[in-house]
């Protein structure tokens, strides 16, 4: 094996936190990305710093009554499978490293190796403003709740119109063939 | 049909339509065109101008008699354009801006879906008509998401009008179609009066006003894509998108196909067509495919990837995925 290849499979390693996670998908390592929103630290520590960590399942009071564990069934593992209950700013890898929220991409990398190498590459996820140049890319919890992943349902916009209404399969106006002269 | 064949074949494929440089066509538009010059100076002093330049009447008369878009000479396009303007202010009362933007070098522009993640919210096809000026009303729409239940691939027994309170309805799959942008295609043969062609980014374009309406190309397409304006496309003037371009976006009238161009207008300056960026799931997959590092690419080399209707020998450059 090369060293170009090992490095890339460290570079699989350190991203996606699984080993050879490149190497076998693909030689060539994504285009540098830079992911959108940023993200960063939250204002955590104002009661974490204090506040000693429990990490008893339980029903969660306030402030945070509003998150539900559904990622995967419960009882299961809870917020330490993936924040580092001593740094509550930082996500918890199995390496024994932390990340900040800035890079959650590589938290979710631990279990969604495949899905986070597409993403990287752009096949998952998405794409901003434009399709050449330096890559921007949606942050994971743009579409997913890191809490409840699953997509939710949503409104349709409006179909089109139905055939009979429709002019274009049933024409009721005529075309009007000519040319369009200014009132 | 031919498949295979050489890279650039589709304009050997034209037995039916008239050589766009064909001498023969530009020494008689050149000629109309004097005779609308004088026209022209007639009428200007007789209409009533509301807009700088020359009239309405000598606008129309311009018109009528403008040369095909690839004929044009620079000079000729630019005064097109500011035609266009002109009209728009007229008629719409917009303030428009329209551009001839050429494509770009080495870029072949080419679109991936990926079926596994698109949930049917239709928020490509609400961008699509906004950004191309399309009439409002579900009419006309370059866009049509199919919901086809459980595995079924017939297209035609696909429903366009699904409208359930929420999506995606179990067993459903949404399958968005739209121009798939062919390398052989079928619209472009069947065009008696080669108003539509391929550009050299692989974006097959229509001349709204070398366009006759006759619909040919509407039926030769196996995908449905070509759409008619059966009459003046209806769009509140607050509504409209000012950035046009004049094989892309700019106003239509009534009596012309249209199609989708990849936003032309948009992907030509390096941005994203209008259903990528509105599109709430990332189903869509944009890029050029002469570029090894794009996002298409990867798609291209590492999913397995399907075009709809292969065998017809079209050769689409748009790619459906799943996972
Ligand atoms: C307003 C004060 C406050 C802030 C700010 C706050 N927390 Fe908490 N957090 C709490 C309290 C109180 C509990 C215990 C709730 C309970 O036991 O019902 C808790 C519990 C938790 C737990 C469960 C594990 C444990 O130690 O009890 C996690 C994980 C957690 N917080 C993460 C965060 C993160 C990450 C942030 C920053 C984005 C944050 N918190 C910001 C007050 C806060
Ligand atoms: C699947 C991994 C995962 C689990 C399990 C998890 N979180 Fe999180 N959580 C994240 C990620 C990733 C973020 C960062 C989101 C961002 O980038 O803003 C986050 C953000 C937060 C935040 C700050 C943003 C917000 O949504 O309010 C709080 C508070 C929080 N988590 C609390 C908890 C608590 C409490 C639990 C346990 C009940 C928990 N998390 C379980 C991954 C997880
Ligand atoms: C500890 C491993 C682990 C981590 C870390 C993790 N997930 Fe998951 N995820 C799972 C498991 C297990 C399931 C499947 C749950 C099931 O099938 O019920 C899942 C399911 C999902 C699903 C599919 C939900 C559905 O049923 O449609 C999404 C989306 C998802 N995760 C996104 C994420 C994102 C985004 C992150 C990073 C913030 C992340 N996951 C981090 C283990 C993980
Ligand atoms: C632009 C929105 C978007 C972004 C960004 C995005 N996803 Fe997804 N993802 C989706 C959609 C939509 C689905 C389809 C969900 C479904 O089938 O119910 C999906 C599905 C998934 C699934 C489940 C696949 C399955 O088989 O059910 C996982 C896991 C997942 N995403 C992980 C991630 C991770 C990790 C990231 C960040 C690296 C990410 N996604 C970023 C939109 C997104």
């Amino acid at each position: 094996m090369g060293k170009g290849l090992f490095k890339i499979g460290m570079t699989g390693l350190l991203l996606t936190g699984i080993p050879g996670q490149w190497l076998f998908a693909t030689p060539i390592p994504a285009s540098p990305f830079v992911v959108v929103p940023p993200g960063g630290p939250d204002k955590c520590l104002s009661c974490h710093g204090w506040r000693q960590p429990d990490p008893t399942p339980r029903t969660l009071k306030k402030p945070h009554d509003t998150i539900v564990l559904t990622h995967w069934p419960q009882p299961g593992p809870w917020c330490g499978q993936c924040h580092d209950l001593k740094q509550p700013r930082r996500l918890f890898l199995y390496n024994d490293q932390s990340v900040d929220f800035r890079e959650g991409y590589r938290l979710c990398g631990q279990c969604h190796g495949a899905k986070v190498t597409d993403w990287m590459f752009g096949a998952h996820g998405k794409r901003v403003t434009d399709w050449r140049g330096p890559r921007k890319i949606q942050a994971c919890r743009v579409c997913h709740d890191p809490h409840q992943p699953q997509t939710k349902p949503v409104v349709p916009s409006a179909p089109p119109a139905p055939p009979g209404t429709s002019r274009e399969w049933n024409p009721v106006v005529p075309p009007t063939h000519t040319l369009a002269t200014s009132p | 049909m031919e498949s295979g064949g050489a890279a650039n074949s589709y304009a050997g494929h034209l037995p039916m339509s008239p050589d766009p440089l064909s001498p023969h066509g530009h020494r008689r538009r050149t000629l109309l065109r004097g005779l609308a010059a004088v026209a022209g100076a007639a009428s200007a002093t007789a209409a009533a101008v509301e807009t700088e330049g020359p009239s309405s009447w000598a606008d129309a008369l311009d018109r009528l008699l403008q040369q095909h878009f690839v004929r044009m000479s620079a000079s000729e396009v630019q005064q097109a354009l500011r035609r266009i303007e002109r009209e728009a202010l007229r008629q719409h009362r917009i303030h428009l801006q329209c551009d001839a933007t050429q494509p770009l070098d080495q870029v072949r522009f080419a679109q991936a879906l990926n079926l596994a993640v698109c949930k049917g919210s239709r928020r490509c096809v609400e961008a699509c008509v906004r950004e191309n000026n399309c009439g409002r009303g579900g009419a006309l729409e370059n866009i049509r998401v199919l919901s086809l239940m459980g595995m079924t691939t017939e297209l035609e027994q696909a429903n366009p009008y699904f409208n359930p309170p929420l999506v995606p309805e179990p067993g459903q799959r949404y399958l968005p179609i739209s121009c798939q942008q062919c390398d052989h295609p079928p619209c472009v043969q069947a065009c008696p009066v080669t108003a539509t062609w391929k550009e050299p980014d692989g974006i097959v374009v229509i001349d709204y006003d070398w366009c006759i309406g006759c619909r040919y190309c509407s039926v030769a397409c196996p995908y449905g894509a070509r759409h008619f304006n059966w009459s003046q496309p209806h769009i509140p003037a607050d509504d409209y998108q000012p950035i046009t371009d004049y094989l892309g976006n700019r106003p239509r009238i009534g009596g012309v196909m249209e199609k989708c161009t990849f936003c032309l207008q948009r992907t030509r300056k390096g941005l994203l067509p209008a259903c990528l960026e509105a599109c709430p799931t990332g189903a869509r997959i944009f890029g050029n495919l002469l570029d090894p590092s794009s996002e298409i690419r990867y798609v291209l080399e590492h999913k397995s990837v399907f075009r709809l209707k292969e065998e017809l020998g079209t050769s689409p450059g748009f790619w459906y995925f799943t996972g």
